[in-house]
């Protein structure tokens, strides 16, 4: 008994942090420096800053397959492969393997995961846009699922602050549809960005072309590099992990933050299966973990814990702790776990070739490229679909690659080779994606993974909005290109993607006013278990169509501070 | 839109995040094709391998810059071949091969080398208009398409650049090769020495 006691002591914390991506992170950096004492449990493996990055320095020769994918790779990956990139060898260490991690389709989704310590925020587009005044407000307007509990008055200090932490380079636009934030200098465009910017801002007035808003260090603070990160030395390999602790991660940034509190105890390869329901307490008291090594079972306990294993790993986290009181799963009192699922659809757009500009080129690799912000929908624009899209792209000079479609072969195709071709510039839309309570997952009744969980099961499509949006994506980015000079424009829609392969899964745990159609509420507390925040992607209640990451922080650092401040008064 | 340009639009669709080399690791290469067939290339004979080579050398051949024997393509070819690709692909290359080598490509001169590329680029180019041509057939009977083979030059000369220009001498010799720039200008004049940036 005594022993027991002891030994539930020792797997006490103030706070547990299910997941230690780029939501999870943020929890326990806030949460440590505000004095508790956190675990961080990850499913996977631990991989350390710069040290366990074991691609980031090498040369194209090193790489066996000079990056290509094997076809033992290819069946390894199977989801991973969809992307076009993501199983790809330089990076493809850092990517999960399907096999061994296999989900149900009942339709096609793209689920691309990273189960190590510092999930997807090593992997991440890095781009950061806030949600604006109008995505907060769209539901409640136009009747489309349920309306925000949150407006981007409460969320606006929140960018400002994770903004100042992460270091976001970019430019002030003073744009209602794209909020300005605290910005590290810009990066520089193009020669042919510049003229296409010139040239589209003119013709169709109210539409914008700026540089990307990046989580890349342009110019590092005294915050910054006092946790051992530098600036951007434009190598363009952020996917490898940034030996420079150049760009945002949970390595390079969060983690650092929490582990110099000395109040972090990180607890790598325990898969979360379920969290801890008290009947008699009424409220969580901890989590069971699975080690993924030895598949012993183990408990950790704490006052409050926040769930940010990812918006469909949350999910089922929840839907599989189940009670006497939540039966369906912790939460789902409304049966909205798992619904709603969003991402941003994207692969429809236009490229085209620019001619002129020869004796021009650039130095560096610029890991960013330009925006267009939404205009859709936008003032007195009116679509027969509703909200909208941005569009992301960038124009550079054809490399060697251009060979493999041209004819010709010897030495002055050779020649022709070691020169820069053609400017090519793309515009590529990346559009909202409503949430539909029939986009769901759920969990498998009778298949199981080899730690004994049951698998996901996907059931989500877009919709005729999104189909009708497409159109524009493709259009408008052909017309825009044309109107800037461009030439030989190829217009693309591909309609074989499916939900997922935007990587930014949404919508799972969504927050709201009323319980009974929503699982947590504005502070992203489950609404009958209060001890329990949602913070990732999960939160979602729309997806407005910029990338959601910056806004994961924000609301995590809001949540985390509101914890804190009701532990205080003893309400949790 | 064919698979290079999907991909590579998808890169710059993430916003110009993925870097060239990167790009180029999705090109055509590592079809996707009947798993169930056990692997059949094992490796080139002796001759084939010499063949391979001879043939890369003379996509890219030795200048004031060195060239794909140089940089070992041959035996690059023989790997990817081996890993990345099914057997309908290894077995059209294999044949493709046979093929050329029957027309006495060792031992024709430099001359008569180019003839026989130049008329197996021919080929390849219109095989490619050809499957093209099916697979719009198909897409419109709403069939399925079995993708063939793809065609010998294609892959040869593909994996040649591939492997040539990826290579320690192609990437720091026949292009500028800068793997730390430090820094980043998006507008700059182009330099009679600068070369088209490796990666």
């Amino acid at each position: 008994m005594n022993l027991n006691i002891k030994a539930r002591k020792q797997a006490t914390y103030d706070a547990i942090v299910v997941g230690s991506g780029i939501s999870g992170g943020w929890a326990a950096k806030e949460l440590t420096e505000k004095g508790l004492k956190v675990a961080m449990i990850e499913r996977g493996r631990n991989i350390r800053h710069i040290t366990d990055y074991e691609t980031a320095t090498k040369a194209p020769w090193e790489f066996e397959h000079r990056g290509r994918v094997t076809t033992q790779a290819r069946e390894e990956y199977w989801a991973g492969v969809r992307t076009g990139y993501t199983a790809n060898e330089e990076h493809r260490y850092l990517f999960e393997n399907d096999k061994e991690n296999p989900y149900i389709e009942k339709r096609g989704f793209d689920w691309i995961r990273a189960y190590h310590v510092g999930g997807r925020s090593l992997l991440w587009g890095r781009q950061s846009y806030r949600l604006c005044e109008e995505d907060f407000e769209a539901n409640l307007k136009e009747g489309v699922g349920i309306d925000w509990p949150v407006r981007y008055a409460d969320i606006a200090p929140w960018y400002d602050y994770v903004e100042k932490f992460i270091g976001v380079s970019g430019s002030k636009e003073n744009l209602k549809v794209l909020p300005d934030g605290q910005f590290l200098p810009p990066m520089d465009m193009t020669c042919v960005e510049r003229e296409v910017k010139v040239a589209i801002e003119k013709r169709f007035p109210g539409r914008k072309l700026i540089i990307g808003r990046t989580a890349n260090l342009t110019q590092a603070t005294k915050e910054q590099t006092e946790l051992g990160r530098a600036s951007c030395q434009f190598r363009n390999m952020c996917m490898r992990g940034c030996p420079y602790g150049a760009y945002f991660s949970t390595q390079s940034a969060t983690l650092p933050a929490a582990e110099r509190t000395g109040n972090l105890t990180l607890i790598t390869d325990s898969i979360v299966s379920e969290i801890i329901y008290d009947e008699q307490q009424g409220k969580a008291t901890g989590v069971r973990v699975i080690d993924q090594n030895t598949l012993e079972t183990r408990e950790y306990f704490a006052r409050i814990i926040f769930l940010n294993a990812s918006a469909i790993a949350s999910a089922a986290i929840l839907l599989n702790s189940k009670s006497s009181r939540f039966p369906n799963g912790l939460g789902n009192d409304s049966d909205q776990v798992g619904r709603n699922i969003m991402d941003h659809h994207l692969a429809a757009g236009a490229s085209g070739i620019y001619e002129g500009m020869e004796d021009k080129y650039y130095f560096g690799r610029r890991a960013n490229g330009i925006y267009i912000p939404r205009y859709r929908n936008w003032a007195d624009d009116k679509r027969d679909y509703i909200r909208g899209f941005g569009y992301q792209g960038g124009a550079s000079r054809l490399g060697w690659s251009r060979g493999t479609s041209q004819k010709g072969f010897g030495a002055e195709f050779k020649k022709s080779l070691s020169k820069p071709g053609p400017w090519r510039m793309n515009l590529g839309g990346f559009g909202e994606m409503l949430p539909d309570e029939n986009n769901r997952m759920t969990l498998s009744p009778d298949k199981k993974d080899k730690w004994g969980l049951p698998l996901v099961v996907f059931d989500a499509a877009y919709s005729e909005n999104e189909l009708k949006m497409r159109q524009d994506m493709m259009n408008d980015a052909a017309e825009m290109l044309e109107a800037a000079g461009l030439k030989d424009i190829q217009p693309y829609n591909d309609l074989t993607k499916n939900p997922g392969i935007g990587i930014h899964e949404m919508g799972t745990a969504r927050m709201g006013r009323d319980p009974k159609t929503s699982v947590l509420n504005q502070y992203n507390q489950i609404w009958d278990c209060k001890n329990v925040f949602v913070t990732d992607g999960a939160f979602m209640t729309s997806s407005s169509c910029v990338n959601p990451s910056l806004t994961y922080m924000a609301f995590t650092a809001r949540a985390a501070n509101y914890a804190v401040e009701a532990m205080k008064k003893m309400e949790l | 839109m064919n698979r290079r340009e999907a991909l590579e639009r998808v890169a710059l669709l993430m916003g110009g995040v993925i870097s060239a080399p990167t790009i180029t690791a999705f090109l055509e290469g590592c079809t996707p094709g009947s798993q169930s067939e056990s692997a059949l290339f094992t490796g080139f004979t002796d001759q084939q391998l010499q063949l391979v080579a001879e043939i890369a050398e003379t996509i890219i051949p030795a200048t004031d810059t060195p060239g794909a024997k140089d940089a070992n393509v041959a035996e690059f070819i023989q790997l990817m071949l081996k890993d990345c690709y099914y057997p309908k692909d290894q077995k059209s290359f294999l044949a493709g091969l046979k093929s050329i080598s029957d027309k006495g490509f060792l031992d024709a001169t430099a001359d008569k080398r180019i003839q026989l590329l130049t008329e197996a680029e021919e080929e390849s180019f219109q095989y490619k208009d050809e499957v093209a041509k099916k697979r719009k057939e198909a897409a419109d009977a709403n069939q399925t398409f079995d993708e063939p083979g793809v065609h010998f030059f294609s892959l040869m000369k593909e994996l040649t650049l591939l492997g040539y220009f990826t290579s320690e001498v192609g990437a720091t010799q026949a292009l500028d090769y800068l793997p730390v720039p430090g820094r980043y200008e998006g507008c700059v004049p182009l330099t009679p020495e600068q070369k088209t940036w490796a990666l």
